[in-house]
């Protein structure tokens, strides 16, 4: 390496690299590349620029160094070769333990950049925050930590095979942490999520073996579709109470969950799903073309998984680029401007629910057809529910969501294993989690000063600022 | 004798001076204007001083000595208190349980309701602030509240009363009693600093006036030697002409025609009772009236965003009494709605996000359900420049942009196409001399390419400057009609207050 022209002398780059052989110098050094871009962001803002680099310099490196010096202990030995990767993770966390500078910022140019980093870093750093406090309650409770979260880690993403099962763990989640985000941008509370995965499954199952003559493309695009609408349909239910008769959603949400539950219980139980001599609550098996292949050998990975990713980009575009997402995004700002200015709320209202109702249909179609093969009472493990947190962790952002859900897999498929190696119960991830709910709420706290911070400032409003 | 005396007062916030460097003297037993724009200073310079808000630098002294005053209890035990704009009053509690809050006389563990009345009744006859200290403040006017906060801080003994924008909220008649009162304070040796933008009161009550621009001080005057103009330039730093209306100009035909309105208020009380009306194009017609008598119920009802109980509402020669915001702004009505921050904008989105917000559905800002950027971006910086908006770039949030710029983008949002109608509530509440002159001029432009326009404002200096026809509202009933030309102040003071209804009704009917 010595021998190679590199454009910066190789001490430089090596602690980031991890290359130095001392863990310290790779903490220390991301942690001050953390300060510094923190530093940059609180001088673009603040007239005293050397106190704002000074706060800057101060949060981000403290931050950083107590922060990252848990979890750079815990992935280096785990991931050993690919500190390139690590140190990507962990220069997110060191600009996020700055975010309170960089959610000052206001300025055009460092507006943007600020928004990406902090949407990346805060589902990054508050997922980081529960592992570290997941992290603690084990040690208190006498378990080796390390260890724990190693074997976790190494379940998750060790292994092509534990990396397959991690993304199909995050599919569904993806889907309906999409479907719930898109209606918290409208500013409605859909806790509804679930009840339409069960709704949509249920729909593609019956496709899948009723429909056997149909080719196999044909019969899976189809399944997808009914899937859905019957999700969307379903969703339309509390959004018509709400756009018409003001019912608030939270409520009618949360009752009409048990509702699917039960009613798509009852289908396959004693209704006209049910299958006779069968030991189980579940349907018939569906068609063998309109199973979904699986892509990795030993893991029930499958085709799903692309279609989610399809979904955050076609919601991004939705939210971005859309009429539809404009008026999303104006009634989840501000309902009562957007009254004002002729925006047909009620329609709108109606839309979303529609398309976050479909997105949680997608979702339980995507277990029929890729995982289970049929209908099964009660399959989902609260995938509806992950969705939520990951909404809130992510922020209503498409791409957090992505992010969020695919760490959130990444626990929950690397947690089935750790009761097999070690003694933990697997529910450390649940306990995770709501670490995770946890720290989310924290997070928002933060904003909350943030925001009272710029109230004040807005009482006595700025001079006008140069044009 | 100098009472009160800052110095070098500095404080920064994020991005701005709010305070650069202020010199700021009182006498005992003065009336003192502090006077500017919005931004200029003025709140945050009385904020430091009552203990709200900590300066970064300089000194305060009272009768010569250095005072530090960390919060509000501070400043009340040096006898510094100060009425808000917002009022602080418990509406479920009495005049007397209000005014002796925290303070209340004892007998052994119990309050002494007796003195405690008796003392309040003393202090509201020592200086002449009419109200009974039994009566429960939710029943009292907005008035008498002002008077129940003055109360509260004579009970409570302040030397030096601060006063935020106290006629904000008042009849002529009202800010008349006020400015007795103060008067009567300073007969009894206190003192009183006074925040305001409104030159008439600085006029008729204050002894001195300081005035602020840009967190410096420009100047303090001897009001009796100065000219309103010489304060007005002070305050803006040039020359203000006074917009009003010039040409006399034969009304166009009627664009909007009110018969026979009655709408319910959220308590399903009627608000309106039986209001017609006819706006004719190239038209400017002032609603008059305290607020709270049915304007905002009408307004609600005239946009199509609340439900009418009865009567009937013809825009542009269509019915539309059932008709939806859409379709009324469809057959050309805009609206400058009264509450700007929540009605007017979304402070969370862009600039261009805001501008487009009557208009993103329909061509060249949309086809087929998709946005199209580009003529939205092109349309905000065009608009950007015609309406003079002081931004970075039409990507900058609504949020950061102060009170007289937020109410550009709504102009521009509004009059980008000119209106057949315009409905202008409270159009330049809370702006300061410059914004308001940019709005009332952008109001006359559109009365000549002939919008019919709806002014409803509690500012009557603005309703005669600018309409060509008044109607005075009271209750929810329209209680008088006339020109500006036969208009006086006190007349339709009077009507604001419903005093003399009878006597005008007839007058209507003769005349």
């Amino acid at each position: 390496m010595s021998g190679q022209r590199t454009p910066l002398p190789y001490w430089v780059i090596a602690p980031f690299l991890g290359g130095s052989g001392n863990l310290w110098w790779g903490v220390l050094a991301w942690a001050v590349l953390g300060a510094v871009l923190t530093a940059a962001l609180v001088v673009s803002r603040e007239r005293r620029w050397w106190a704002g680099a000074l706060t800057g310099l101060l949060t981000g490196g403290i931050g950083g160094v107590l922060l990252l010096a848990p979890l750079w202990f815990v992935l280096m030995p785990l991931l050993d070769r690919r500190c390139r990767r690590c140190g990507a993770l962990s220069s997110a966390t060191a600009a996020a333990c700055g975010r309170c500078g960089a959610e000052f910022t206001e300025r055009a140019w460092t507006e943007t950049l600020s928004a990406l980093i902090n949407n990346v870093a805060r589902v990054v750093l508050t997922i980081e925050l529960a592992l570290i406090a997941g992290g603690i309650v084990l040690e208190l409770s006498g378990k080796d930590a390390l260890d724990t979260y190693r074997v976790l880690f190494e379940w998750g993403l060790g292994t092509p095979r534990a990396r397959a099962n991690s993304l199909l763990a995050a599919t569904p989640l993806i889907l309906t942490g999409l479907g719930t985000a898109i209606a918290f941008r409208a500013g409605i509370f859909n806790v509804g999520v679930e009840g339409s995965l069960y709704m949509g499954a249920l729909a593609a199952a019956w496709v899948g073996f009723t429909f056997t003559d149909v080719p196999g493309l044909l019969l899976i695009a189809l399944a997808f579709v009914v899937a859905a609408v019957a999700g969307g349909l379903w969703g339309l239910v509390p959004g018509y109470l709400k756009a018409r008769l003001r019912v608030d959603e939270v409520v009618t949400t949360i009752m009409l969950n048990y509702v699917a539950i039960e009613f798509t219980s009852y289908m396959v139980q004693s209704g006209p799903f049910f299958v006779p001599g069968m030991a189980n609550a579940m349907s018939k098996t569906i068609a063998k073309q309109a199973q979904l292949p699986r892509l990795i050998k030993g893991s029930q990975f499958n085709a799903t998984f692309f279609l989610a990713l399809a979904c955050v980009i076609i919601v991004l575009l939705i939210m971005t680029r859309t009429r539809l997402g404009y008026e999303t995004r104006l009634i989840g700002d501000n309902p009562l401007f957007a009254r004002w200015s002729g925006v047909l709320v009620g329609a709108t209202i109606l839309q979303v629910m529609f398309l976050s109702g479909a997105l949680g249909g997608l979702a339980g179609a995507g277990q029929v057809l890729g995982v289970h093969y049929n209908f099964t009472a009660r399959f989902s493990r609260g995938f509806g529910f992950d969705g939520l947190t990951i909404a809130l962790l992510a922020r209503n952002s498409p791409v957090g969501v992505l992010i969020g859900a695919l760490l959130f897999g990444t626990l929950r498929s690397g947690g089935t294993t750790i009761e097999l190696f070690t003694d933990v119960p697997i529910d450390l991830v649940d306990v995770v989690q709501a670490l995770i709910i946890f720290f989310v709420a924290v997070d928002l706290n933060l904003d909350f000063l943030a925001r009272r911070r710029r109230t004040v400032e807005s009482r006595e409003p700025v001079a006008t600022p140069a044009a | 004798m100098t009472y009160l005396r800052m110095t070098g007062i500095t404080k920064y916030y994020p991005g701005v001076v709010a305070n650069d460097g202020v010199d700021f003297e009182v006498e005992e037993g003065e009336i003192h204007a502090l006077v500017g724009e919005n931004g200029a200073g003025k709140s945050t310079l009385m904020k430091i001083l009552y203990g709200m808000e900590k300066a970064d630098a300089g000194q305060i002294y009272l009768r010569g000595e250095l005072v530090h005053i960390p919060n509000p209890q501070a400043a009340i035990r040096l006898g510094i208190d100060m009425v808000h704009q917002h009022f602080e009053l418990v509406p479920s509690m009495t005049v007397a349980e209000n005014v002796a809050l925290g303070h209340e006389p004892r007998r052994g563990l119990f309050v002494d309701r007796a003195a405690m009345i008796e003392r309040v009744r003393a202090l509201s006859e020592q200086f002449g602030l009419r109200v009974d200290p039994a009566a429960v403040v939710a029943d009292l006017s907005v008035g008498e509240q002002q008077r129940v906060e003055i109360l509260k801080l004579l009970y409570r003994d302040a030397r030096l009363l601060i006063l935020d924008e106290p006629s904000a909220v008042l009849t002529p008649q009202e800010v008349d009693d006020l400015f007795a009162v103060l008067r009567r304070l300073v007969a009894e040796g206190r003192t009183a600093i006074l925040i305001t933008h409104k030159l008439r009161e600085v006029m008729a009550v204050c002894d001195r006036a300081t005035v602020l621009r840009r967190g410096r001080v420009v100047g303090t005057v001897r009001v009796s030697e100065t000219q309103p103009e010489t304060i007005a330039r002070m305050m803006v730093g040039r020359e203000l002409e006074v917009v009003r209306r010039t040409t006399a100009q034969p009304p166009g035909e009627p664009v909007l025609v009110v018969h026979n309105l009655h709408v319910r208020d959220d308590r399903d009380l009627p608000a309106v009772r039986g209001v017609s009306f006819t706006v004719h194009a190239g038209e400017i017609v002032g609603l008059a009236g305290v607020e709270g008598n049915g304007q905002r119920e009408l307004v609600d009802a005239l946009v199509g965003l609340r439900a009418v109980e009865s009567g009937e509402v013809v825009l542009a020669h269509q019915p539309v009494t059932e008709a939806g915001n859409r379709r009324r702004r469809a057959l050309g009505m805009a609206i400058i709605p009264e509450d700007r921050t929540r009605q007017g904008l979304s402070a969370p989105s862009t600039l261009t996000e805001n501008l487009v917000a009557t208009r993103y559905h329909r061509p060249p800002f949309s086809r087929g359900g998709v946005l199209a950027l580009r003529p939205m971006r092109l349309f905000a910086q065009q608009a950007i420049r015609q309406f003079d908006i002081r931004v970075r770039g039409p990507n900058v949030r609504v949020r950061t942009l102060s009170g007289g710029n937020a109410q550009k983008v709504v102009v521009a949002r509004e009059l980008a196409e000119t209106p057949r109608v315009l409905i202008a509530a409270q159009p330049t509440r809370g702006l300061d001399v410059g914004a308001t002159q940019f709005v009332h001029e952008e109001l006359l432009r559109l009365r000549q390419v002939g919008t019919g326009i709806l002014l409803i404002s509690a500012d009557l200096d603005e309703l005669l400057a600018l309409a060509d026809r008044l109607l005075v509202i009271f209750e929810g009933q329209l209680v008088g009609e006339m020109t500006p030309e036969t208009a006086t102040r006190e007349r339709l003071g009077l009507l604001m207050a419903g005093r003399g209804v009878a006597a005008e009704l007839e007058r209507v009917a003769q005349g």
